[in-house]
């Protein structure tokens, strides 16, 4: 047994905190949210990211990757999550790059990989729809042969990162079987929702009869629904790292505060009501820390309790999120509840991660059902 | 990164697994019939004897000892694969070979650890920790207790409270006031013979009905000066040492991990089996989610314990990782009993060992004893400060 990250890993960490600390501050997450679509900061972001290997540090190298397991992509994406990153790095490497290469055939992910390894791709997913229920059920969309290829009709909801994605990994059923289909974001109807966090924004997608390519559709076959969660959890393990990013930030953003804010003449740390919370944040994070690191490694040796491991993970570390950022703000008192302290960006991607991918109750009824109860 | 035994911890892990199967059974037969805590203690002693006959008692401690060289995550699956059996244990032999033992080995003298440490190992000596007073709980250091030196020896007076096993107990440490001043300072740490006349030890009957500590009334008791364990008027360096020891940390931590393992099974076989008003609980939505949340928290501790092992192994520094263990393992063990509660309902209240007891009645037991894990050892409170303070630098409290 040996749990601890190697000098490499530690490397990556630090590395990727003082490149993210200099190029991805405050004011440029800020403005990117302020802008709406991605803009210019979120381009170059994007482009030096890239120019890092940080596209491909999953992809193997016979694709043009680094071949790094998903426990070195919850390192970057836990250093993301501290910088709330508005660049589509988890969407397009979490979602649609996870997608490929578990649901694509050889020919798929030869045309794919290299050029997301290269920087050239930003993808997402989309398996939601209008009422949000996760799940094979949740799944109307229809996919039907058409010429050489297949006509996608129906709408997806929530989808992260659409209006910078070029490209989509959309879920539809074909001869009622779920299956994963390539899609050209220009070639859907958008809706911008503006959604609860503007550092991630999401979007519907409406597919009126939109014809893909025979190719398009992930391993030739419907991959059905266990494909899918197989992909989802494995994007579920970096979500969950970049959860423990945000919590641990806020928790030292709130820590200095309570270092330096006075009142009745002292400094209000020294005050239980506030200190207690601040190490029970620590507690919750830590765990959050134990369970999602714990969770890459079982969908790096691709083990059997894998999802058992993941929804461990993301039940814990979306109320952990959650609760974090909103005793955060409380600790803050006014000053936490205003547009001009950057703690509700946090807070928001905390709401907007906790119910993505599956809700803290949703995670905790399918450990439920995985542990035989 | 990888979570699996190595080989060679998987070979130790083997053979200690069936070393312990073959030794184990008798000492399951003498536990079967629940015996009282004084005679458990008993059991745990000779278990520990056992364990140290068969080299696995004394892991980690120097050879002159009778320790055996052992890596901290050999010494760990020893806590795991004896919780996981079934092992005896007792409170008081974790007080002796977690905060006694330890204290001597690191600032006992040659004399001490030579008369001590090796009957401590064979668990042919049991001791107990004197340091709470009625008046010095949370602040310890406000202790009142003095000892006065009188030539080669010194004279103690006062009162502790709260010692474990301080009726079965033939050693203790205790720490008392040696000086007035600063109150951090003039504190002495001692070792004391339980039968040297003027120490009256009176049991004290706690919430389950049992009585596992007691109060120790000190009168003129004469106490050897060779018996100061460090400096004369150090004591608080060596009291709070001992308590932060990591080794205590480490083994309260893994500790509750694995018997909140042992307990989550028994749970989710109770839940299986157990009916109410709306229907079986393994089915209801909400006990579901009440379970589940339980289960994360006992795998997010054991994961937690496994860090700071990882980190212990390669010669790292704890991170702050370790000041959370014993907050967590406590935390988990009560919510185990606080699900278990609500699951039972008015079946909670059936009395031990009666025919509508669900399983011997050792969850409503559990509900009453399980309250002294976020006391015992230094309060859940206390241990807030400590993180608050030691490992996210905010001010202490006036």
């Amino acid at each position: 047994m040996d749990v601890a990250f190697t000098h490499e890993q530690d490397l990556l960490r630090t590395s990727a905190r003082d490149f993210l600390d200099d190029r991805c501050p405050i004011g440029l997450v800020r403005e990117a949210a302020d802008a709406g679509a991605g803009g210019d900061g979120v381009d170059r972001l994007w482009d030096s990211m890239a120019q890092l290997g940080w596209m491909g540090l999953g992809v193997d190298e016979g694709h043009g990757g680094l071949g790094r397991p998903l426990v070195d992509l919850a390192i970057l994406s836990e250093e993301m999550g501290r910088s709330l990153v508005p660049a589509p790095w988890f969407s397009t490497v979490g979602l649609f790059t996870e997608a490929i290469r578990v649901a694509g055939d050889a020919r798929q992910r030869g045309a794919w990989l290299p050029r997301i390894a290269a920087g050239e791709v930003r993808g997402t997913l989309a398996i939601l729809e209008r009422d949000g229920v996760l799940g094979r059920d949740g799944v109307t969309t229809t996919a039907t042969p058409a010429g050489d290829g297949y006509r996608l009709e129906g709408s997806k909801a929530f989808v992260p990162d659409l209006d910078i994605a070029g490209s989509v990994v959309v879920a539809a059923l074909l001869e009622g079987q779920p299956g994963l289909f390539v899609v050209d974001a220009g070639a859907c109807e958008l809706t911008d929702e503006a959604g609860i966090d503007p550092t991630r924004r999401l979007a519907t997608l409406r597919l009126p009869g939109a014809e893909v390519g025979s190719d398009c559709l992930l391993g030739g076959e419907p991959c059905g629904w266990a494909t899918i969660e197989r992909v989802l959890d494995r994007a579920t393990a970096l979500q969950c790292a970049e959860m423990c990013g945000g919590a641990q930030k806020v928790l030292e953003l709130t820590v200095e505060y309570a270092r330096t804010r006075q009142q009745f003449g002292r400094p209000i740390g020294s005050f239980q009501g506030v200190s207690h919370r601040c190490a029970e944040m620590l507690l919750a994070v830590e765990s959050a820390r134990s369970l999602s690191y714990y969770a890459a490694w079982c969908c790096d040796e691709d083990l059997d309790n894998a999802p058992l491991a993941v929804s461990a993970a993301k039940a814990w570390t979306g109320d952990t999120y959650r609760a974090a950022t909103s005793q955060a703000i409380q600790l803050h008192g006014g000053i936490g509840f205003t547009w001009e302290a950057n703690l509700h960006l946090w807070y928001r991607r905390a709401l907007a991660m906790a119910a993505l991918l599956g809700d803290p109750g949703y995670h905790r009824e399918r450990v439920a059902t995985l542990i035989d109860l | 990164m990888d979570y699996r035994d190595s080989p060679e911890e998987a070979a130790f892990r083997e053979r200690l697994s069936a070393w312990l199967q073959e030794h184990l059974a008798p000492f399951k037969e003498r536990l079967r019939a629940n015996p009282p805590s004084e005679e458990r203690l008993g059991i745990a002693a000779d278990w520990q004897h056992e364990l140290f006959e068969g080299g696995y008692g004394a892991l980690g401690w120097p050879e002159a000892f009778g320790g055996r060289p052992a890596n901290s995550i050999e010494r760990y699956l020893v806590v795991e694969e004896s919780a996981k059996l079934g092992a005896p244990w007792h409170l008081n032999m974790s007080v002796t070979l977690g905060w006694c033992a330890p204290a001597l080995l690191t600032f006992g003298t040659e004399q001490q650890q030579q008369a001590h440490l090796p009957p401590m190992l064979s668990g042919r000596e049991i001791w107990c920790q004197m340091f709470s007073e009625p008046n010095a709980g949370s602040d310890l250091a406000s202790l009142q207790t003095r000892a006065r030196r009188d030539g080669d020896n010194f004279v103690i007076n006062g009162q502790k409270v709260w010692s474990s096993g301080a009726h079965w107990s033939r050693w203790g440490i205790l720490l008392a006031r040696t000086g007035d001043g600063p109150k951090y300072r003039n504190l002495t740490f001692f070792i004391v013979d339980m039968s040297t006349p003027g120490i009256e030890v009176r049991p004290i009957r706690q919430m389950t009905g049992e009585s596992d500590f007691a109060e120790v009334f000190f009168t003129d008791c004469v106490v050897p000066a060779g018996w100061v364990v460090g400096e004369v008027d150090s004591g608080w360096l060596v009291a709070i040492a001992t308590l932060l020891n990591e080794r205590v940390a480490l083994s309260a931590g893994a500790g509750a991990a694995v018997i909140a393992v042992q307990g989550l099974e028994r749970l989710l076989a109770m839940s299986r089996r157990t009916r109410r008003e709306r229907g079986r609980v393994a089915d209801d939505p909400y006990f579901r989610q009440r379970i589940a949340q339980a289960w994360i928290g006992a795998l997010a501790n054991r994961l937690t314990a496994y860090r700071v092992l990882s980190a212990q192994f390669k010669g790292q520094a704890p991170g702050p990782e370790a000041s959370v263990l014993k907050l967590s393992g406590d935390l988990w063990s009560q919510q185990l009993s606080e699900v278990a509660t609500e699951i039972l309902g008015v079946r909670l209240l059936a009395g031990r060992g009666g025919d509508l007891a669900e399983d011997e009645g050792a969850w409503a037991y559990g509900a009453l004893i399980n309250r002294a894990l976020t006391i015992g050892g230094g309060t859940s409170e206390i241990q807030k400060n400590i993180i608050a303070e030691r490992v996210l630098g905010l001010p202490k409290g006036s």
